[in-house]
């Protein structure tokens, strides 16, 4: 049997350096726990401008001068809450966008509580956020706003901007799940089989510490572990606890997902997969994805774990917007708001996209509907008969600095397309 | 004790006795399906002790003093409030008459009890117990002994190696016996019928544990599980190290090889939340935990029933209904705008 040397006394020699290093580290540790700590989430200004039940309006004060003439509606997913957007002062997804001058409101779910077990998708998406954009539409006298959804509220954007087309001028979904037949994602994997019948049945809601446990089981090595390692090993430095508290808090304010909501998600997308299908039915109407007609900017994660790339990147073929873009960053789900890399892409990317679109003038929608069907046909054409209409792009944020952007995009939005289903329209033309 | 028979309690056998005893009583006329008149005597004195019978003499000693033969034997109250001679009659006579045959079945039992025949039938069932706790403890036992053999079969592979980043091969033996066992020997036992007017209360605390049961099984096998990785992970760290030291790369940093037992971790659990034994265990714990839940839920509903305060399932009666209601108005809002 081979004999190996193992530098033991070595070793230990570096435990005892590293313990007399962490005496130290716990002594300034404790001085940086006991003081004030500031680790207040969301304290970006904003007033209470329309309430419903539990959910409510928030409406940002910005310091700048309003520069959009559409105002942009951030509609947060029901798991976790809008919060992480502004977690604090310089790293903050709201205070870029009210930097950019955007009229910006947001919607806070609240916290449901058992008596909202049996509001599903309907009451979400035809109730409250319905209700929402009249008031948005009616108060700053705009046929049209912007609506931009993260994650379920992503796909609640999607489906309201298929049901309610005439009131949304540009549409952005970020890390938005719209195609659920996929395997990547563990998500994706092990709601194929969940009973959630029996659960919802049983529980009403499905809790907030539930789902948690569940993110937490994503990643145990890291999210259970390492992560509080990480803490121990930084806790005397005082930025670092302030951040690290802060998105302790935002993690764990979980509010409980309605029950309805939750039957319906697994069932009908995670299980029967119909959002993309267009088979999805919501209040009694299908949503069908060929009514998204508006310009569709999709943003995505590359390492998102818990909506992967493949969840994200079909709606785009699917809509019959034909001004579309997608964009996939080099990061996961949570990053893409917080990580200050990703900020700096991230937020200015959307404003500067809603910008171009905000200054052209409105498409005049009855001269539009006639050119509607040619156009559609024209465009289904182009994409049937170009199976490579996808290519790898590298782009540049308007500020100039280079982003690392692994994405795809329909290929020539906007102008390229324009040209293109021109020639489509000749040739139909032609051969009617 | 241990012979097999078709009336383990003895309760045939206790019947055809007290039958006979009936029969016996009756003067041979019950088996003929004649019901005999009997005259039921004045209750003057019940409480006479006898030496040689005492539960059959209390009884018997009321029927032998009162009997006239005319089958039309009056009654009265035996603890004689009132005028004891006095005749009862109408309803009252219905009572007594009642009464009366509560009385003879009552003798008739005890006779029957205190017969030979019965007492052997009696101490034949109590000798069947002892049988029934035997079948229990052997199923115990050899469940015991199964899980111990299943033990020392996975101890015995502890020395194989372990291929990183591989749940092919799941022992999955190791905690299911628990359940299986528990599913084949216990099981039945909280599934017998239960009677009488608290039949359906402890049924439901019956379905109760055996639903807790069976969560605390499916519990612990995904514990098991969810444990697989950090057990590979040693000694795929071990067979790291000693590639390391083979190559003398040993590093004198503990930090290197925190990280590398994370990173190994890592890898471990993300291998294994794509298994199907992953999967499968996950939606069954989930099941599992849903059905207790909901047991225990049925319980609490009928203890509250008895308080004051609403239960859960009439709260969401109302919160069901408030929401339709809700709806409704939004759409005539809608259609009325």
């Amino acid at each position: 049997m081979t004999q190996f040397k193992v530098p033991i006394d070595l070793i230990m020699s570096k435990v005892a350096d590293d313990t007399t290093k962490a005496r130290d580290r716990v002594r300034k540790a404790s001085e940086v726990l006991l003081s004030d700590l500031k680790t207040e989430l969301a304290s970006t200004p904003y007033e209470v401008i329309y309430q419903e039940d539990r959910v409510k309006l928030k409406h940002y004060r910005s310091k700048k001068k309003i520069a959009y003439k559409t105002p942009l509606l951030v509609v947060y997913a029901l798991i976790n809450r809008e919060t992480m957007l502004d977690l604090q002062p310089g790293r903050s997804v709201v205070e870029r966008f009210l930097d950019s001058g955007i009229d910006l409101y947001m919607i806070d779910w609240g916290y449901p509580t058992r008596k909202d077990r049996f509001l599903d998708f309907d009451d979400h998406i035809n109730g409250y956020m319905d209700n929402i954009v009249e008031f948005i539409r009616k108060k700053n006298g705009v046929p049209k706003i912007n609506l931009m959804g993260i994650c379920m509220g992503g796909a609640f954007s999607v489906i309201y901007s298929a049901l309610h087309p005439e009131k949304i001028r540009n549409l952005v979904t970020t890390v938005t799940p719209t195609n659920f037949n996929t395997n990547k994602g563990l998500l994706h994997l092990w709601m194929k089989n969940i009973d959630v019948d029996s659960v919802v049945d049983t529980y009403g809601n499905l809790s907030g510490d539930v789902m948690n446990f569940g993110f937490l089981l994503l990643n145990p090595a890291r999210l259970m572990i390492d992560k509080y390692v990480g803490f121990m090993e930084n806790m005397d430095n005082r930025d670092f606890v302030e951040n690290f508290i802060r998105m302790e808090k935002w993690i764990f304010d979980s509010p409980d997902l309605p029950g309805e909501v939750f039957r319906q998600f697994v069932k009908e997308c995670y299980q029967a997969n119909k959002l993309i299908q267009s088979k999805l039915e919501v209040g009694g109407r299908i949503v069908d994805l060929k009514n998204i007609t508006m310009p569709l900017l999709n943003i995505y994660g590359k390492f998102d774990h818990l909506v992967p790339p493949e969840a994200c990147n079909q709606l785009v073929k699917h809509v019959a917007s034909k001004d579309t873009e997608d964009i996939c960053l080099n990061t996961g789900h949570i990053g893409i708001y917080v990580s200050s890399k990703c900020q700096e892409a991230f937020a200015p990317k959307i404003a500067s996209w809603l910008k171009q679109r905000d200054q052209e003038p409105e498409h005049n929608e009855k001269e539009d509907s006639n050119k509607e069907e040619e156009e559609k046909t024209s465009y289904v054409e182009q994409k049937s008969a170009d199976p490579g209409h996808k290519e790898k792009i590298v782009k540049k944020t308007t500020a100039g600095k280079p982003l690392k952007l692994v994405g795809t995009e329909k290929k020539g939005a906007r102008k390229a397309h324009s040209a293109k289903s021109g020639a489509a329209v000749k040739k139909k033309k032609k051969t009617t | 004790m241990g012979d097999k028979t078709d009336d383990p309690l003895g309760i045939e056998s206790m019947i055809k006795t007290w039958t006979k005893s009936v029969n016996d009583l009756m003067g041979g006329e019950y088996t003929q399906g004649k019901m005999p008149q009997m005259p039921f005597p004045f209750f003057q004195s019940p409480f006479q002790p006898s030496f040689d019978s005492p539960i059959q003499s209390m009884f018997q000693h009321v029927f032998q003093q009162n009997q006239d033969g005319s089958g039309k034997t009056p009654f009265y109250w035996p603890f004689q409030y009132g005028d004891s001679s006095k005749k009862t009659t109408g309803d009252q006579k219905d009572v007594m008459s009642a009464i009366t045959n509560a009385m003879k079945n009552l003798q008739t039992i005890t006779a029957a009890m205190s017969s030979p025949e019965s007492m052997a039938a009696l101490f034949k069932g109590i000798g069947t117990m002892p049988e029934m706790l035997m079948n229990f403890t052997h199923s115990t036992i050899s469940g015991m002994a199964e899980i111990h053999q299943k033990m020392a079969e996975s101890a015995s592979r502890m020395g194989e190696s372990v291929k990183a980043y591989n749940f092919d091969n799941i022992d999955k033996d190791m905690f299911k016996v628990w359940s299986e066992i528990y599913e084949k020997e216990f099981r039945k036992f909280l599934q017998i019928p239960q009677l009488g007017l608290t039949r359906e209360y402890q049924e439901k605390i019956n379905d109760m544990t055996d639903r807790f049961n069976i969560c605390q099984a499916q519990m612990a096998d995904f514990l098991r599980i969810l444990s697989l990785p950090f057990q590979h992970s040693a000694v795929v760290m071990q067979e790291e190290i000693q590639a390391l030291a083979e190559k003398g790369a040993l590093s004198e940093d503990p930090q290197f090889y925190y990280q590398m037992w994370v990173r190994i971790l890592e890898g471990h659990f993300m291998t294994l939340f794509q298994t199907p034994d992953y999967i499968d265990a996950l939606t069954k714990t989930i099941g599992a935990m849903s059905q207790f839940n909901s047991s225990k839920q049925s319980v609490i509903e009928d203890i509250l029933s008895t308080l004051p305060v609403a239960s859960r399932s009439e709260l969401d009666d109302v919160a069901r209904e408030l929401h339709q209601l809700k709806k409704e108005i939004r759409n005539l809002r809608k259609q009325i705008v």
